[in-house]
């Protein structure tokens, strides 16, 4: 063999490798999904005033740091339910030969206080799987809790508010849904998020549009539309996820917190 | 060797590329389109607006589909229609010979600029299409909700207005106690 061609076989031979490793990884990446504790998949009930917020991370070669991300995520989401402002926008622009759609997303929140372990909010339950760091917080931490451990290892039935028209009234709620992500944790952000603004998007949204169709012999239809809201949303939680294995699309469903009388 | 494996190699992949590319984009098939968005639902008591969206991205396709649906309940509450028929004959020639040519064109405009309280997605239904996730949307607005909206406006009104003449009595009451220990000093 020429000597040229060595350092091109090698490169070739390298790029083989990690599209190998990577297809061997992928399986391994979604087994994360088929090991999880059930206040994952539905949270359970608070008595009035009290919240809990669950946090997940990947696989960490330092499981602390595993451990803290999981926290910090879980932490955030106690901020989402405390308050939190959101800003929508979009943008769709069509005159009967291209389409443009254009949303803007935007979440902001101030927090007053930074929050604090044990004074602010407790660990009620965690869960360390060989792939997944999951963990449950409770605030204010003074709760008394009786979560059950359960481990699940798989999503079960298609939840009825996945369906939402089979519900005859819906409640307000929101449902968040993402597709074709490489990253659970990552598909489980941006679901939890968009569920957050389907909530928002049915309390209050301007609807502004121009919609004109010229007839001559063919239609032309031309269209501009822009939909916005600017809202402050307090006291709504992530209450059930599901993932549709078959399909590989994530849900997750958003809804105000419920009103238990405390026993 | 390599100049063989190259030569034999290249047919392939152009053969890969125009299976690739030769595909159009998958229609929907007319059966599986939902009832309800081809006879959106009447009721007296709600408005119907059903929307659809093919995108590759799922979360985006169900964000259009969902703000289309809701632009159609808007239209139907507040719009404001114009209609502009124009027409156009023109005559050239003579008499008999005369050729007459009619242009008709309509332009249709439809304007809608509202708030939508409570306009809720009530049915969902998505479908794939090859790469392309398709998705139908239903929106409701229910007009009892909105009735209701109303009077709460108006009773929150009520309430801010009865405080505020409430604070103006307690005013008058501090500026009496005033007047009367202005009185009692002396």
């Amino acid at each position: 063999m020429n000597k040229s061609s060595r350092p091109a076989l090698r490169g070739g031979l390298s790029i083989f490798s990690w599209t190998c490793t990577l297809l061997l990884m992928v399986p391994t990446l979604l087994k994360c999904q088929n090991l999880f504790p059930s206040w994952f998949k539905q949270l359970p009930r608070t008595p009035k005033g009290y919240c809990l917020s669950a946090g997940y991370a990947g696989r960490f070669v330092n499981r602390t740091l595993g451990k803290q991300v999981a926290l910090d995520l879980a932490i955030k989401n106690l901020y989402r339910q405390k308050g939190i402002r959101l800003k929508f926008k979009l943008e769709e622009i069509a005159d009967g030969r291209l389409r443009i759609t254009h949303p803007f997303y935007e979440m902001v929140y101030n927090p007053d206080s930074i929050l604090e372990e044990e004074k602010d909010f407790r660990i009620v339950d965690s869960l360390y799987t060989d792939e997944a760091y999951f963990v449950l917080i409770a605030s204010p931490p003074d709760i008394e809790l009786d979560v059950k451990k359960e481990i699940l290892t798989n999503w079960g039935p298609r939840p009825k508010w996945v369906d939402i028209c089979k519900c005859k009234a819906p409640a307000p709620h929101g449902i968040g849904i993402v597709s074709n992500y490489t990253s659970w944790i990552r598909a489980w952000q941006d679901a939890d998020a968009f569920a957050y603004f389907d909530l928002a998007r049915s309390v209050a949204l301007r609807v502004e549009s121009i919609h004109v169709a010229r007839i001559k012999g063919f239609v032309v239809e031309s269209k501009i539309m822009k939909q916005e809201f600017d809202i402050t949303t307090k006291n709504c939680v992530i209450t059930a996820r599901w993932y549709d294995k078959n399909r590989d699309i994530y849900y997750s469903l958003c809804t105000p917190m419920v009103k238990v009388t405390r026993k | 060797m390599l100049k063989k494996l190259i030569l034999a190699a290249l047919p392939l992949t152009l053969v890969a590329f125009l299976f690739n590319c030769g595909g159009g984009r998958p229609v929907a098939d007319v059966e599986e389109i939902p009832e309800w968005y081809l006879n959106p639902p009447v009721a007296e008591d709600a408005i119907y607006g059903s929307g659809d969206a093919v995108k590759q991205s799922l979360a985006l396709a169900k964000e259009a589909a969902d703000a289309r649906a809701r632009d159609a309940v808007a239209r139907a509450i507040e719009v404001k229609v114009s209609n502009m028929l124009k027409n156009f004959m023109q005559e050239s020639g003579l008499a008999e010979d005369a050729e007459a040519l009619e242009f008709t064109e309509s332009v249709s405009k439809q304007v809608a600029n509202t708030v939508l309280r409570g306009c809720k997605i009530t049915k969902r239904t998505v479908k794939t299409e090859g790469r392309l996730y398709h998705v139908y949307s239903l929106a409701e607005y229910n007009l009892n909700s909105l009735i209701q909206e109303t009077l709460d406006q108006a009773r929150k009104h009520k309430a801010l207005y009865n405080e505020a003449k409430a604070r103006l009595g307690f005013e008058e009451l501090e500026k009496e106690i005033q007047k009367l220990e202005a009185i009692g000093n002396e």
